[in-house]
């Protein structure tokens, strides 16, 4: 009984949540499908769509249509013999009317088609802006994420450096209250200092890898309490494929960069709305049939046909017609509103085709650079660790000074910090690359040096 | 145990009873890292039991058929030698010897056992082979290139650390050492040390 309640009760509970737990191209195919950035992008498309059915559905039929009922006294005679009013309780009746047109567009002599062209050339300046937008979530994302792989990878090494300099500080306080000599006072403050630096390099880290995960959640479109996990403890390696060459990288850009839709897009949907704006002082062709009808059985029907009568009768017909809206001065302005845009855009463009190669080739030189800079800060991480390896084995021994194993240890911890950052510089830039490209995913830097 | 531990000493030693044959440096450095995993190390703050310390008997005498003794605690006192009288330089050998024993076999058995490594082919050196390491602790993120350097014979005569080599940093220290306070000096230090690892202080 007891079991089955327990049961029931973990039942209830539910499964606990499990972590997320992602790699670099896990948390941006994540973010993809969650950030707010990206759905408020896609939200832009689908109001430019209905924007263009609205344009594509002008040459539909349109009906208008009126009815009413209302109460009428009585009238009897005409205009010819004279006419007598009542209105006693017992002279009212009812007094009904329904009237409807019904039109059809037939021609704009290409206004409307020049307004749609407008309108799904701007749906696909949105498309390739969600296109923009999903890139720079990516990049966004990588960053982020790199921030916090870079804090938790600190991790190991600072814990090593501070068992390290606990024992050595343990060591050195006991020779310090021997008294014979082999450590000074200045040498003890020098460990305490150490230790406490390493504390707050420690506590530094944890604060900088927590911010990063709270911006990494963000961006992600995640709550802040949601159990998110990386999967590796520190910054990926140098990669070994070799990197996309730089004319290779910039022809991809020319290709697959959703700027340059977002500018051929934006460009047709300006040129089209100044034709459609020029074209609004032509005239719209079209056919209409009407229909109208009253009936007021309190009424004497008029049967004169010379005499309107707007109580009982029925009318209708069929007609084809042109309708102008003739508003030159504003006309005008809104022409020219249209090609002030499409000088905005081709200004842009111009920007761009210097901006987005500039952009690769700064990205593409930075990897490039980085990887230089790393091997720099690999020679610099190997001597120090030899120094703090032989200075802390000679104090060990009692053949060294507690000095120069702080020193070499410290200068293991700071050319460890360097190599990171080092790499989190190159990981950096290879995502910047990815985006100046117009790319998503790692793979698209890999190819022929 | 005894057996195994005798069977794996013959067979290191196999390779100084056939100097025709040329050794193979990389197995020995492989049968070398298996020899120090075999040494047990204490727990922080704890003692060995008399089992381990039994067991560490055999495997320090496995390990010592790896080292050249001679060469070991000679070439670093090489350009200093001038400065020890006879009974000084076998004290200091001695000391040296027990000490490098007794620190550098429990700490490589605990470095060997945590890292994961890989050995590179051995290459032709001045004094033999050198065999080429590298190692990651994982719980420390830290990386080291380790070099063995053996003699003709199959001992090894050295260690580099990143390029460093150990017998010229106990040279340099030592002579420091020698500089400042004489081969006495030295000896003392090295006896403090030896006390301290062997608990006798």
């Amino acid at each position: 009984m007891i079991h089955a309640a327990l049961a029931l009760w973990v039942t209830l509970q539910g499964p606990a949540s499990a972590p997320l737990v992602l790699d670099l191209d896990g948390c941006v195919a994540a973010a993809l499908q969650r950030s707010p950035k990206r759905q408020e992008a896609q939200a832009k498309v689908r109001a430019f769509s209905a924007r263009l059915a609205e344009v594509q559905a002008i040459y539909t039929p349109k009906l208008n249509a009126l009815g009413y009922l209302a109460p009428m006294f009585t009238v009897e005679g005409d205009a010819l013999r004279g006419v007598e009013r009542r209105y006693g309780p017992k002279d009212w009746g009812p007094y009904t009317h329904f009237e409807a047109i019904l039109s059809l567009p037939l021609y704009s002599f290409g206004r409307v088609e020049a307004g749609g062209r407008a309108a799904a050339a701007r749906v696909e300046v949105e498309r390739a802006r969600v296109a923009e937008a999903e890139r720079l979530l990516a990049f966004e994302v990588r960053r982020y994420a790199l921030l916090h792989l870079y804090a938790i990878g600190l991790r190991p090494t600072l814990r090593f450096g501070q068992r390290t300099l606990d024992a050595a500080l343990l060591k050195a306080e006991a020779l310090y209250a021997e008294g014979g000599g082999t450590v000074t006072q200045a040498d003890v403050m020098r460990l305490r200092m150490g230790v406490a630096t390493l504390r707050r390099y420690a506590e530094v880290a944890e604060v900088g890898q927590a911010l990063a995960l709270a911006a990494l959640k963000h961006t992600m479109g995640l709550a802040e309490d949601a159990p998110l996990r990386l999967k590796d403890a520190g910054l990926p390696p140098i990669s070994p494929a070799p990197l996309l060459s730089l004319p290779a990288c910039l022809k991809r850009a020319a290709a697959a960069r959703p700027s340059w839709r977002m500018l051929s897009q934006g460009e047709a949907a300006a040129l089209s709305l100044v034709q459609a704006e020029r074209l609004a002082n032509a005239p719209v062709l079209f056919a209409a049939g009407t229909l109208a009808m009253d009936w007021a059985p309190t009424r004497d029907d008029a049967d004169n046909p010379y005499h309107a009568d707007p109580y009982n009768q029925i009318t209708g017909g069929l007609a084809v017609g042109l309708k102008w809206d003739l508003d030159m001065g504003a006309t005008r302005a809104k022409a020219d509103a249209a090609q002030a845009q499409v000088e905005e855009i081709r200004a842009l463009r111009a920007f761009a085709e210097s901006g987005i190669p500039l952009q690769v080739r700064k990205a593409h030189q930075g990897i490039t650079s980085q990887t230089r800079l790393l091997k720099h800060a690999d020679a610099s991480l190997k001597a120090a660790r030899a120094w703090m390896t032989f200075a802390t084995a000679a104090y060990e021994s009692n053949t060294g000074e507690a000095r120069d194993a702080l020193e070499g240890l410290l200068a293991y911890l700071t050319a460890k910090q360097h190599h990171a950052e080092q790499l989190r510089a190159y990981h950096e830039a290879r995502a910047e690359l990815i985006w100046a490209m117009g790319e998503l995913h790692e793979g698209a830097l890999e190819g022929a040096p | 145990m005894m057996i195994r531990y005798t069977c794996l000493i013959l067979a290191l030693l196999t390779p100084l009873t056939l100097q025709a044959e040329p050794i193979d440096a990389q197995a020995r450095a492989e049968a070398l890292i298996a020899a120090f995993k075999a040494v047990k190390a204490p727990h922080e703050g704890q003692a060995l039991s008399a089992a381990d310390l039994k067991a560490n008997e055999a495997a320090f005498l496995a390990l010592d058929g790896f080292l050249d003794r001679e060469a070991l605690t000679h070439a670093p006192i090489t350009p200093h030698a001038a400065h020890f009288k006879p009974e000084q330089l076998s004290a200091f050998k001695a000391l040296f010897w027990q000490t490098l024993r007794l620190v550098a076999y429990p700490n490589s058995g605990a470095f060997f056992a945590a890292a994961r490594y890989t050995l590179t082919p051995a290459k032709p050196s001045k004094e033999g082979f050198d065999v080429a390491l590298h190692a990651v602790l994982e719980a420390e993120d830290l990386e080291t290139d380790i070099t063995l350097h053996w003699s003709r014979d199959g001992r090894l005569v050295d260690v580099s650390f990143d390029g460093a080599s150990l017998v010229l940093d106990y040279r340099n220290q030592f002579g420091r050492v020698i500089k400042d306070k004489g081969v006495e000096g030295l000896i003392r230090a090295l006896e403090a040390k030896h006390a301290q690892v062997t608990g006798a202080k």
